[in-house]
């Protein structure tokens, strides 16, 4: 097994080699005029007796080279067509904000780790001059990819759509509506509460507090529809247990599981009560022990992320506690 | 007889709105190692468009997981200075090169495979501000083999 190690590393070693040997994108790529073209890019354009718009850059579209601000935005655009093996792209909403005079106006975190698959294909985005509008409602869109495509490109910036002139194409729910959708699909598991001892607890003596494992665990759910995804995930973080004798005990994990090694006189590492009074005059007999799991909820995706209001599940149980001497069963 | 060099407006215009163009390739390429689209430093040497587009290119990689390593070269000549005698707008016409600043992707280390690199005509347009600093304005990159 040892040995192994180093040859998978050579062989990482020799992909990256064949990999460096093909075209390999440079820095102006993302900024050029194929990119997003302007009058600017269209006089230097005729400087050079070159059309703005990447030449041979979609070899199928010759007809929209150099079609300049003529073509309106294509958002949400399918310029491969529908039958092409390319991937289904289109402009979903974002939270960029340029900045202004250097402030940074904004955070974005992205949890996105998957690199989408964006089809390279020069479209003329909308004009400078919407930079100027951009006060008003609208968003910045960016141009994301689903599915497989025969080629990876990467290269859209983002553009400028103000709220009333979003596409039928492009206006999908926002990151927001499907993270509803996706925190509406969550499950999370219902608890199960163990005890220990098992049968009677005793006043004076620990009792040992858990849940059963099955009950704990990350959940998750995700809703997408073609151009964005986003996943909503579900944590336990705590369990809040109500003693029926007026305790309330919180911990922050499951608790430790009692073995049939263990010492019944030590009171649990993480998770535990000692009652002090039995419950003969409680109703029944018995205390109504409840626990509830505190679930963090959080959702990404789509270029952004949040938090919903913590979600709870919870299980309830009776335990019968009786005082010692009552049981004579030799305890102290 | 002795003579002492006066510097002229439009040498002084030429020298600060260079300074800008290289300092904004510059202040680009430092931010594009992290894709940090937000970087203050972009605005140091340009505003408006050329500002604008730079951070939207920046923010388009981020979110496509790709960042860029290296620095571009840049031959940079002055083409026109305007007006000659109180300057405030600088032309300048560029061949640059891309190719020893390429972008990777963030998840594997590998090179971004899906795009050209090498030389290419540039266009800016660099302007005085108020502060009496010079900005990058606008440019126009053209296709790689353009110059």
């Amino acid at each position: 097994m040892l040995t192994r190690v180093p040859a998978l590393g050579g062989m990482i070693v020799t992909l990256l080699l064949i990999s460096a040997a093909t075209a390999s994108a440079g820095g102006w790529g993302s900024v050029d005029c194929a990119q997003e073209s302007s009058p600017y890019c269209e006089l230097g354009a005729g400087k050079t007796g070159k059309a703005p718009g990447g030449a041979g850059r979609v070899p199928d579209q010759p007809g929209r080279k150099g079609g300049g601000g003529q073509v309106a935005p294509p958002v949400g655009d399918r310029i491969m067509g529908d039958n092409s093996p390319a991937a289904k792209c289109s402009y979903v909403r974002s939270n960029f904000q340029p900045p202004a005079n250097g402030v940074q106006t904004v955070a974005f975190h992205d949890t996105v780790r998957a690199v989408p698959r964006v089809v390279l294909a020069y479209a003329p985005l909308s004009r400078a001059s919407t930079l100027l509008s951009q006060r008003r409602g609208g968003a910045w869109y960016v141009y994301r990819c689903t599915g497989a495509g025969f080629r990876d490109g990467l290269y859209r910036a983002p553009i400028w759509l103000p709220d009333g002139e979003v596409p039928a194409e492009a206006a999908v729910p926002s990151p927001q509506e499907l993270a509803e959708q996706a925190r509406a699909q969550l499950h999370l598991p219902s608890p199960r509460i163990e005890a220990n001892p098992a049968g009677d607890k005793l006043v004076s003596l620990p009792t040992w507090l858990w849940l059963d494992r099955s009950g704990w665990g990350r959940q998750q759910a995700t809703a997408a529809v073609p151009g964005v995804s986003v996943t909503a995930v579900a944590t336990p973080k705590s369990v809040s247990w109500s003693m029926g004798d007026g305790n309330t005990v919180s911990c922050s994990g499951p608790g430790t599981p009692f073995t049939a090694r263990g010492d019944a006189s030590a009171a649990s590492p993480d998770c535990g009560h000692t009652y002090h009074r039995s419950s003969a005059t409680a109703p029944g007999q018995q205390y109504p022990v409840g626990a509830t799991i505190h679930w963090m909820v959080t959702w990404s995706g789509a270029g952004a992320s949040g938090t919903f209001p913590d979600l709870t599940t919870s299980a309830t149980a009776a335990f019968r506690v009786a005082e010692v001497q009552a049981l004579g069963t030799g305890h102290r | 007889m002795t003579t002492s060099v006066v510097p002229q407006p439009a040498d002084q215009a030429k020298e600060g709105a260079v300074a800008a163009y290289l300092g904004m390739w510059s202040d680009m390429a430092d931010a594009a190692v992290t894709s940090d689209w937000q970087s203050p430093k972009l605005a140091l040497n340009a505003t408006a468009d050329a500002l604008s587009r730079i951070s939207r290119g920046l923010y388009a990689d981020h979110y496509n997981g790709l960042v860029t390593k290296g620095k571009p070269i840049n031959h940079p000549t002055v083409e026109s200075v305007e007006p000659a005698a109180a300057p405030t707008t600088v032309n300048i016409v560029d061949c640059g090169d891309d190719s020893p600043w390429l972008k990777y992707r963030v998840d594997t280390g590998q090179r971004a495979d899906d795009g050209p690199s090498g030389r290419r005509h540039i266009d800016a347009k660099v302007k005085k501000a108020v502060d009496g600093s010079w900005k990058v304005v606008d440019f126009a990159i053209q296709d790689v083999g353009t110059c």
